[in-house]
C-alpha cells in the first residue's frame, strides 16, 4: 500500500465511524458474560446444601449479608428489566415488529445501546462506592500512591500514548465495575462454598479444608481476573482506534488492575483492625504497587491488546485466552504460595521486622516476579517495534515536504529523554499552558506517524484514521493557517 | 466423636471461616503476608506497624526526591543539546524555515 507523497492515503470503504460498527454489540455481550457468571454464581448458592446446625461451629459460616451486597442483588435484576426491555424495544423496532412507529434514529439506538451497558453494568458499582464512600480516610491514604503509579503507568508509552480518558476510563473500570464484580462473586462464593465442603458426614475433614483452601482461591482468581479482563475488552471493543497493539493492551490492564488493586486495598483496610493498616498499606500500596493485580491485568491486557493485529480468528482466541490464562493462573498461585511462604517466614526471620521490610518483599517476588517480568519484556519488546516503525514513518512525513513533521524533530520525536527533558523546561518557562500545547502537539506528531506505520503493516484495519485529518491537526497545532495547509511547503532537501 | 478430634475440628473450621469469610482469628502470631481472594490470611498477630507506615512514608519521600533531584539536575546541567531542543521547538512554532539537518543547528 503506497501512496504518492504528500497525497491523502486512505484505506478503501468508508471512513472509520467513531465508534467501531460492532463495538457497542461487542461491550454489551462482554457485559452479559459477567451477568451470566454472577447469574451462575447466584444459583450455585441457592443450590448449595443447607449448612444444619448439628454443629455448633457452624455459625461461623452463617453471617449476615453486607447491605451493598443485598442492595446489589435487587439492583442488578432492575438493572437486567431494563436492560431486557431496552433490547425488547430495539428488537422490535429494527424488525419493523411496531408498523406505527416511526423508525428509530442512529442517535436513538445508540443511546438504547448505551443505556442497555449501562444497566448491565452499573448495578456492580454498588459495592464499591459503598466501600470507599465509607472509608473516606482509607482511601485518601491509597489515592497519591495508586495515582502516582497511573501516572507511571500512562508515561510508559514511550512514543505514542492512548488518550487520558482512556486510560482514566480503564482505571474506573478497575475501581468500580472489576472491583465491584469481584466483590460480588466472592461474597456469593462465601455463601455457598461451606455448604458444598461441610454438608457432608465431615469425616476427613483436613481433606475438605485442604479443597476449601485450593478451591476458594482459584474461584477468587478466576472471577477476579474475569472482571478486570472484561474492561480492557470492553475499552478495546469501543475504541479499537486507540488501543493499537501490545503495548496499549498492557498500559490498558495496567490501569485496570491499579483500581483493582485500590478498591481493594481499602476494602481490607476495612476489614482489618485499625492497629493492622500501616502493614497493609506497605503490602499492597508500596511492594504490591506495580505486582500482582497490575501484572496480571497487564498480561491479559497484552493478549487483547495483539488481536489488533492477528488476522485469523484462531490466533485471535489464542492471544486473548493465553492472556488470560496467565493472569488467572498467576493470580491462583500468587495467593495460594504467598500462604505457604508466610508459614515459614517466621522461621527465615528473626523478627518481625525484618520479616515486614525484606520478607515480604521476597515473597512478592517469588510470587509475581514472573509475571512482572513477563509483562515488562511485552512492554519492552512493544516499544521497539514501536521505536522502529516510527523512525520509518517519521522519515517518510518529512521527506512529503508538508510541514507536519520535519527532519530536525525526528530524533528529539525518537527520543523520550529529549522530550521529557524539553518537557520540563517548557513548563519552567512557559508554565502549564505552554507545556500543554507541546505534549498535544508532539502527540499529534507521534500519532501522525503511527498511524501511517499501522497503514503500512499488514492486517491493517478501517480503524486507522484519515491521514489528512491526522496532518490538519498536528498543522492546526502548530499554528498554520488554514488556507496556508491546502498549499504543499516546499520539498525538503534530500536527508543527508 | 473424641475431645481431640473435637478441639482438631473446631481449629479446622475457625481457620476455614477466616479464610473463607475473613473473619479475623484471634490466634495470635505473625505479621501476616497480603493475600488477593477476598479472606484474610490465618494468622495476622502484632506486626510493626510504625515500621510499616514509616517504611512506606520512606520509600514514597525516596521516590519523589529521587525524580526531583534527577530533573533538577538534568535542567542545570549546561547540556548544549537541550538549550538546542528548546531553539528548535521554538523555530517549529515560530514558523520559520527549520535547518534542513541537524548539523545545521
Amino acid at each position: 500500500m503506497s501512496a504518492a507523497p504528500g497525497a491523502a492515503s486512505t484505506l478503501p470503504g468508508k471512513a472509520p465511524a467513531r465508534l467501531p460498527r460492532y463495538g457497542l454489540a461487542g461491550a454489551i455481550t462482554v457485559a452479559l458474560v459477567l451477568s451470566a457468571v454472577y447469574a451462575a454464581g447466584q444459583i450455585l448458592f441457592w443450590s448449595a446444601p443447607e449448612l444444619t446446625s448439628r454443629t455448633t461451629w457452624i455459625k461461623f459460616f452463617l453471617l449476615p449479608e453486607p447491605v451493598p451486597f443485598r442492595v446489589t442483588r435487587v439492583v442488578l435484576l432492575i438493572g437486567w428489566g431494563v436492560a431486557a426491555l431496552l433490547g425488547l424495544g430495539l428488537l422490535l423496532t429494527r424488525r419493523g415488529g411496531v408498523p406505527e412507529r416511526p423508525v428509530p434514529t442512529e442517535q436513538t439506538v445508540l443511546a438504547c445501546q448505551y443505556g442497555i451497558l449501562g444497566a448491565l453494568l452499573l448495578p456492580f458499582a454498588v459495592m464499591p462506592l459503598a466501600g470507599l464512600g465509607g472509608h473516606l480516610p482509607q482511601l485518601l491514604l491509597c489515592l497519591p500512591p495508586t495515582l502516582a503509579a497511573l501516572l507511571l503507568v500512562h508515561r510508559a508509552q514511550l512514543y505514542r500514548r492512548m488518550p487520558g480518558w482512556l486510560l482514566a476510563a480503564g482505571f474506573g473500570w478497575g475501581v468500580l465495575i472489576g472491583g465491584g464484580f469481584g466483590l460480588v462473586m466472592i461474597t456469593w462464593m462465601q455463601r455457598s462454598v461451606p455448604g458444598y465442603f461441610m454438608s457432608g458426614p465431615w469425616e476427613r475433614p483436613l481433606d475438605g479444608v485442604r479443597e476449601l483452601y485450593t478451591l476458594f482461591p482459584l474461584g477468587t482468581a478466576v472471577v477476579t481476573e474475569l472482571g478486570k479482563a472484561a474492561g480492557v475488552a470492553v475499552l478495546f471493543v469501543l475504541f479499537r482506534r486507540h488501543v493499537d497493539g501490545v503495548v496499549s493492551g498492557v498500559v490498558l490492564g495496567a490501569a485496570v488492575g491499579l483500581g483493582f488493586n485500590l478498591t481493594e486495598t481499602v476494602h481490607y483496610l476495612s476489614l482489618v483492625s485499625p492497629a493492622h493498616r500501616f502493614t497493609q498499606l506497605w503490602d499492597r500500596q508500596v511492594v504490591g504497587l506495580l505486582t500482582a493485580h497490575v501484572a496480571f491485568t497487564a498480561l491479559a491486557g497484552a493478549g487483547i491488546g495483539a488481536t489488533r493485529w492477528l488476522l485469523s480468528r484462531r490466533d485471535r482466541m489464542l492471544a486473548i485466552g493465553g492472556g488470560l490464562l496467565a493472569a488467572t493462573g498467576g493470580h491462583f498461585e500468587a495467593d495460594v504460595v504467598l500462604m505457604h511462604l508466610d508459614g515459614r517466614r517466621a522461621d527465615w526471620y528473626p523478627n518481625e521486622t525484618l520479616g515486614l521490610l525484606v520478607g515480604i518483599p521476597v515473597m512478592t517476588a517469588i510470587t509475581s516476579g514472573v509475571f512482572v517480568a513477563l509483562y515488562a519484556l511485552i512492554l519492552r519488546c512493544g516499544l521497539r517495534a514501536q521505536a522502529v516503525g516510527l523512525t520509518r514513518a517519521l522519515h517518510a512525513e518529512a521527506v512529503c515536504g508538508l510541514g507536519a513533521v520535519t527532519e530536525p524533530e525526528i530524533g528529539l520525536l525518537l527520543s523520550p529523554r529529549r522530550r521529557l527533558l524539553l518537557e520540563l523546561r517548557v513548563w519552567r518557562r512557559d508554565g502549564t499552558a505552554g507545556l500543554r500545547h507541546l505534549l498535544r502537539f508532539q502527540q499529534a506528531q507521534l500519532d501522525l506517524a503511527t498511524q501511517h506505520w499501522h497503514r503500512e503493516r499488514p492486517g491493517a484495519d478501517s480503524y486507522i484514521p484519515e491521514e489528512a485529518k491526522l496532518r490538519e491537526r498536528v498543522l492546526e497545532l502548530k499554528g498554520v493557517p488554514a488556507s496556508a495547509q491546502s498549499t504543499s511547503l516546499p520539498t525538503q532537501e534530500t536527508l543527508s | 466423636m473424641t475431645g481431640s478430634r473435637i478441639v482438631r475440628l473446631s481449629t479446622l473450621v475457625a481457620a476455614a471461616a477466616t479464610l473463607v469469610l475473613g473473619t479475623p482469628s484471634s490466634a495470635s502470631a505473625q505479621c501476616a503476608a497480603p493475600t488477593y481472594h477476598g479472606g484474610l490470611p490465618l494468622w495476622i498477630g502484632t506486626c510493626p506497624e510504625t515500621v510499616a507506615g514509616g517504611a512506606s512514608a520512606a520509600v514514597w519521600v525516596l521516590i519523589v526526591l529521587t525524580a526531583g533531584l534527577w530533573a533538577a539536575r538534568a535542567l542545570a546541567r549546561s547540556d548544549s543539546g537541550g538549550t538546542t531542543d528548546l531553539q528548535l521547538i521554538d523555530r517549529v512554532f515560530d514558523q520559520e524555515e527549520p535547518p534542513n539537518t541537524e548539523d545545521e543547528r
